[in-house]
């Protein structure tokens, strides 16, 4: 790893105004994301500007109507709060889930969000620089791909985003609050995110901007489910997050959302629209699941992506109806 | 030579058996034996040690003055080497020596090209950022199916890439007995890539002493091959009395740790340049891409069996690669059980990837997986439980037992899926959502090894005037428990109470000379030799108590128990302590070393080879193609049990890393670059604790007369039936076949797809 600066400021002010600067630092938050990159030596940023200290970006406030969640709060403090577990359900499950019990004590909200692509040719120091390092290839296209994506596969780039809680927070419908100098600009969290032909990129936030929290409107019900092929300490290949205002038995504006088979987090509006306005039955979810799974291109070896996701999408929804088989 | 009369076997089945011993061999022990230590459950000697982080391992060592040692390596899977250029690395900060290995080219991606030090482990690794080299790629191969290939880039330019084996086997007439079978199955079975992944790297720490002596601390199985690989090099001028290797803990190796390898050349070739201790242990990333590994295979199988579940034939053609070196054989399927017909062919194939090493009972899993699937479908195809074809064909009295044990354990009769791929298995309902989803199987397969030990070692037990006792050997424990093992047998042969009352040292080339932990041969060969030494000590002991008091029994025999000793004194017969009795010696203390003897001829329950078995549970989710191994039950000849525990953990991590093999670990290559996509412990998966079964590990003593401890080694059996006994199961939940491991989602997804209709394929 290169030698760095470190800034440590106490608020967001003095944050933003180093991330204005000719060469800015480059922002650390839990690190687990960012000093994986620098060992590897394929990110060698000059200084780095640790928010650790920014206690105004910290903690988990709840009111009448939303949820939000401060971009340091790590992921085992969402998991194990009960104001997440009890409003927004697919956030807790998402968060509880990923890594390990040793990451998540010390992964971030936000650094989870704006993590970078997990591509083994990207993360690879071995390989020229591809389209995401700046390069003119894409070396998995053709090459292993059995952890990529299989949706927007035409585009140039087909990493996938390897967020857990990312789909989790488009199914609630979530804002982020970012902050560029002194002006807080809130956004729909989907912006957040950029598909395969923006493929330098992971996310779209700018080099100076800060995100500083996640807001969730409540009322949903929802629920998360991932497959990993280890039961720990791994990532998910293929997630499935689902919310729904529930009327009656009957699920209303229904959000259904993928992750870890596109390129960003991907809502499935054909499977939505099937399920809008019914009375969830498991033969429905499975329909539901069909329709979520419509329109995927795999590559050679990722097919088996589309049976997973197909019975991830089904079951986050029984789960999400408290209709879970054996409950 | 003397002879002794020795009841041998295990329970139910008993022979007598006269021995003839080397002269100064105490009497083997056999099921006459009263032994109060050994064959009990003692935790390790050193356990306390590795739980609280005190023992020390290589990587863990830190010398005054030590400089810091990296490897630079080829990051192509194959390239002529120009020019490599130091000159910057030189000049950056901390860079205390530094030198190219002067290859013209590079065969693998990880292939060392230089090496440098610094002041800092930081220091270096950016250094050596900074070296130079001028590549010119050439196109590479890395898969073995494709080296194969006429017009296949060669990865030695001088020869083919097939090297075809001579370990082939053939009896029988197997063509005439494939057309006379009344079954005749055809299948390919493949298995992957792993890698040794030991979780101590590979290493060294050398430093040269004010007279002109090595001294090196390694990560190692072995480590006087480490010292004679660095008194061979002609780097320099070394005797093996001046160059000492110390390997105090290690941790883990499988196989791949043999010899000083380029990682502990270039320590000491770093600190003879830099004139001052140099560190140099491989990276995570190094040692998945140049450290060994198993190489992968395809083997067609043929086989026959009779209606009256007779196996007449089995044939096997085989090929895989090793990477850079030969060795990609897979063991003979004809040694399991009688089968009159046998016949193999092998080739071991060059690719452009890292040599392959012996790894934990080479080329046996692979060999197992198929064989073992082979012979339960072969059962199938005359509709009969694939456990009673294995009771009638299989030569071992050992076996015959383990079966029925392990059987009986794991609840075959209850638990078999009478149909396969329709129902839940054995106990009933699934137990997770989506009833109908999930399935439930058993299966079943042998294990086979040799592993009695046999001479090259020799071991130093002393007593001191305290009554303090001390044994010494060269040999390693790399985790195997050795030391655990030595200190019961020697606390049995003096009467203490327990192995704690032993300090042993070993790893050090100062100490007398003991094998490589290699083909589980390290206890077995060690302990017959600790136990004549402790034996001779107790003599010499006993002598001189009986010089000194007079008044006690005319030999030891009876009179050392419980680390305490009965003498008969004025005041009457009385034990008292150990230390107390070494003390009226009036003695400065007691030595002896005593040198292993070869294996005497035994009783023969091992001519069909160590024994073991494996019985596994596991549930399959058809939605998701995720397997879960509930339950494996190991059922392992072990000849003498010194010490349950370490031998109950030998089994259960050699369960572990069976399972992991046979559903995660895979080493991914790209094939294009040749390089290896997941050098990490990300992507290469290595089932976590979450992910193992419970693991019921039953050992199965055998009483066999080759020795006077007659302990066998453990070490490797235990993990080659196990990815086999899955894959059986598997398919007696599912009804269908997986000849591919690892069983990852994709790949059982594809097989339970590709039969939507279960086709059997003898049809
Ligand atoms: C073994 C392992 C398993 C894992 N499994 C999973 C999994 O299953 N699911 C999952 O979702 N993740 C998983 N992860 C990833 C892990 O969750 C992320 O690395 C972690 O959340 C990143 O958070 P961090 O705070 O450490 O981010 P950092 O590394 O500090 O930052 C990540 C990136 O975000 C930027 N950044 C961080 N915070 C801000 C901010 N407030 N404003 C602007 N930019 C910011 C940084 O500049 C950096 O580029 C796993 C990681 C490991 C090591
Ligand atoms: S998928 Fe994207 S990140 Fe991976 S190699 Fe292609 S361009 Fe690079």
């Amino acid at each position: 790893m290169n030698a760095f600066d470190l800034l440590r400021p106490r608020d967001i002010e003095t944050a933003t105004k180093a991330l204005k600067g000719e060469s800015p630092p480059v922002v650390k938050a839990g690190g687990m994301d960012l000093l994986d990159r620098m060992k590897e030596g394929i990110d060698r940023p000059a200084a780095l500007l640790d928010i650790q200290k920014i206690d105004s970006l910290r903690g988990i406030d709840a009111t009448q109507s939303s949820l939000t969640i401060g971009a340091l709060a790590t992921l085992a403090e969402i998991a194990a709060s009960e104001a997440v577990r009890k409003q927004a359900r697919a956030l807790a499950e998402a968060a509880g889930e990923a890594a390990t019990p040793q990451v998540r004590s010390v992964a971030t909200l936000g650094g989870n969000l704006l993590q970078r692509s997990r591509c083994w040719y990207y993360r690879s120091s071995d390989f020229e620089p591809c389209l995401k390092r700046g390069g003119k290839e894409c070396f998995a296209k053709e090459g292993r791909n059995k952890i990529h994506a299989i949706f927007g596969t035409e585009a140039p780039c087909v990493a996938v985003h390897p967020s857990s809680l990312a789909p989790a927070l488009v199914a609630l419908d979530a804002t982020v609050g970012v902050v560029r100098e002194k002006t807080l600009v809130t956004k729909p969290i989907a912006d957040v995110f950029v598909d395969g032909t923006t493929c330098d990129r992971d996310h779209a936030l700018a080099p100076d901007e800060l995100l500083a929290s996640v807001s969730i409107p409540l009322g949903r019900r929802s629920a998360y489910r991932e497959f990993q092929e280890r039961a720990t300490y791994d990532w998910a290949l293929a997630s499935c997050a689902v919310s729904f205002v529930w009327r009656d038995g009957v699920c209303a504006e229904p959000r259904i959302v993928l992750g870890a088979v596109a390129h960003r987090p991907v809502r499935r509006e054909a499977a939505e629209a099937h399920l809008a306005g019914k009375k969830l039955t498991p033969e429905l979810a499975r329909e539901v699941a069909a329709k979520a799974l419509e329109g995927a291109k795999p590559l050679a070896e990722n097919g088996y992506k589309i049976q997973i996701a197909r019975a991830l999408v089904m079951r986050a929804l029984l789960a999400a109806a408290g209709m879970e088989a054996g409950k | 030579m003397s002879e002794e009369k020795l009841v041998l076997g295990f329970e139910g089945h008993t022979v007598e058996k006269t021995v003839k011993l080397p002269e100064g061999e105490p009497r083997p022990w056999d099921l006459t034996s009263k032994l109060e230590v050994v064959g009990k459950h003692h935790p390790r000697v050193d356990g306390l040690l590795k739980a609280t982080g005190k023992a020390r391992y290589t990587h863990d060592v830190r010398l005054p003055g030590m400089l810091w040692g990296v490897l630079l390596r080829s990051p192509h899977g194959a390239a002529r080497v120009k020019s490599v250029d130091l000159t910057k690395a030189l000049a950056s900060p901390g860079v205390k020596a530094a030198f190219s290995l002067e290859k013209s080219e590079v065969r693998f991606h990880g292939d060392e090209v230089a090496a440098l030090c610094a002041e800092t482990l930081d220091q270096a690794r950016e250094a050596v950022r900074a070296i130079k080299v001028d590549y010119e790629v050439v196109p590479c191969v890395v898969d073995a199916t494709d080296a194969r290939k006429e017009d296949a880039p060669r990865v030695f330019a001088k020869r083919e890439n097939i090297l075809t084996s001579p370990m082939s086997q053939k009896r029988g007439d197997p063509a005439a007995a494939l057309s006379s079978a009344d079954k005749v199955v055809k299948a390919t079975y493949r298995t992957q890539v792993q890698t040794h992944s030991a979780l101590e790297t590979h290493g060294v720490v050398a430093r040269w002493e004010d007279d002109g002596s090595l001294t090196c601390y390694a990560s190692t199985q072995g480590t006087f091959s480490v010292r004679d690989g660095l008194t061979a090099q002609k780097l320099w001028k070394l005797k093996a009395s001046e160059c000492r290797v110390i390997a105090e803990h290690v941790g883990g190796g499988f196989g791949a740790k043999f010899g000083p390898g380029v990682e502990g050349v270039a320590a000491a070739r770093l600190a003879k340049e830099a004139k001052a201790p140099v560190w140099l242990m491989v990276d995570r990333k190094g040692e998945h891409l140049s450290c060994g590994n198993r190489p992968d295979s395809v083997q067609e199988m043929q086989g026959g069996i009779t209606t009256d579940w007779k196996l007449t034939v089995l044939t096997v053609s085989s090929y895989g690669t090793g990477g850079v070196a030969a060795g990609a054989g897979v063991y003979n399927p004809g040694d399991y059980y009688k089968v009159p017909n046998v016949e193999k062919r092998e080739e071991s194939v060059f690719t452009n990837a890292g040599g392959a090493r012996a790894f934990r009972a080479p080329g046996h899993p692979q060999g197992c997986f198929a064989l073992e699937q082979m012979v339960d479908e072969l059962a199938d195809a005359i509709g009969m439980d694939p456990l009673e074809v294995r009771l009638k064909n299989d030569p071992s009295v050992v076996r015959q037992e383990e079966w029925k044990i392990g059987a009986e354990r794991i609840g075959w009769k209850e638990k078999r899926n009478k149909t396969p791929g329709r129902g839940a298995g054995g106990d009933g309902a699934p137990p997770r959502p989506y009833a109908g989803t999930v399935l439930r199987g058993v299966g079943c397969a042998a294990a086979r090894w040799g592993g009695h030990g046999g001479p090259g070692a020799t071991v130093l037990v002393k007593v001191d005037e305290d009554g303090s006792v001390e044994v010494r050997s060269g040999a390693q424990d790399i985790g195997t428990g050795t030391r655990t093992v030595l200190a019961a047998i020697v606390a049995e042969e003096l009467g203490l109470e327990g192995p704690e009352a032993v300090k042993v040292f070993l790893g050090d080339t100062r100490d007398p000379v003991g094998p490589g932990s290699g083909g589980s041969r390290t206890a077995s060969s060690i302990a017959p030799a600790a136990r004549s030494a402790a034996a001779q000590v107790k003599d010499a002991f006993w002598a001189a108590l009986k010089k000194a008091l007079m008044k006690v029994a005319d030999s030891p025999e009876g009179q050392m128990k419980g680390g305490k000793v009965l003498l008969d004194l004025n005041s009457g017969p009385k034990w008292i302590p150990f230390a107390e009795a070494v003390k009226k010696t009036g003695k400065k203390g007691f030595q002896a070393s005593a040198d292993r003897q070869d294996n005497y001829k035994g009783a023969g329950f091992h001519e069909q080879g160590v024994a073991g078995c494996q019985f596994a549970e596991v549930e399959v989710d058809l939605e998701t193609g995720k397997i879960r191994v509930l339950r494996v039950v190991a059922v392992q000849d072990m000849g003498t049990i010194v010490d349950a525990l370490t031998a109950e953990s030998q089994v259960i991590g050699a369960v572990i890393q069976g399972v992991s093999y046979a559903l995660f670990e895979e080493r991914i290559m790209d094939r294009r670059s040749g390089r290896m996509l997941n050098a990490d412990f990300l992507h290469y998966k290595i089932a976590a604790p979450a992910d193992c079964p419970e693991i019921v590990p039953i050992l199965f003593p055998v009483a066999a007369g080759m020795n006077n401890v007659g302990l066998l080694g453990l070490g490797e059996p235990p993990t080659i039936p196990t990815a086999a006994a899955i894959a059986n199961a598997f398919a007696n939940a599912t009804g269908v076949r997986l000849r591919e491991i690892p069983m990852t989602p994709a790949r059982v997804l594809a097989a339970l797809e590709g039969s939507a209709k279960p086709k059997k394929e003898w049809r």
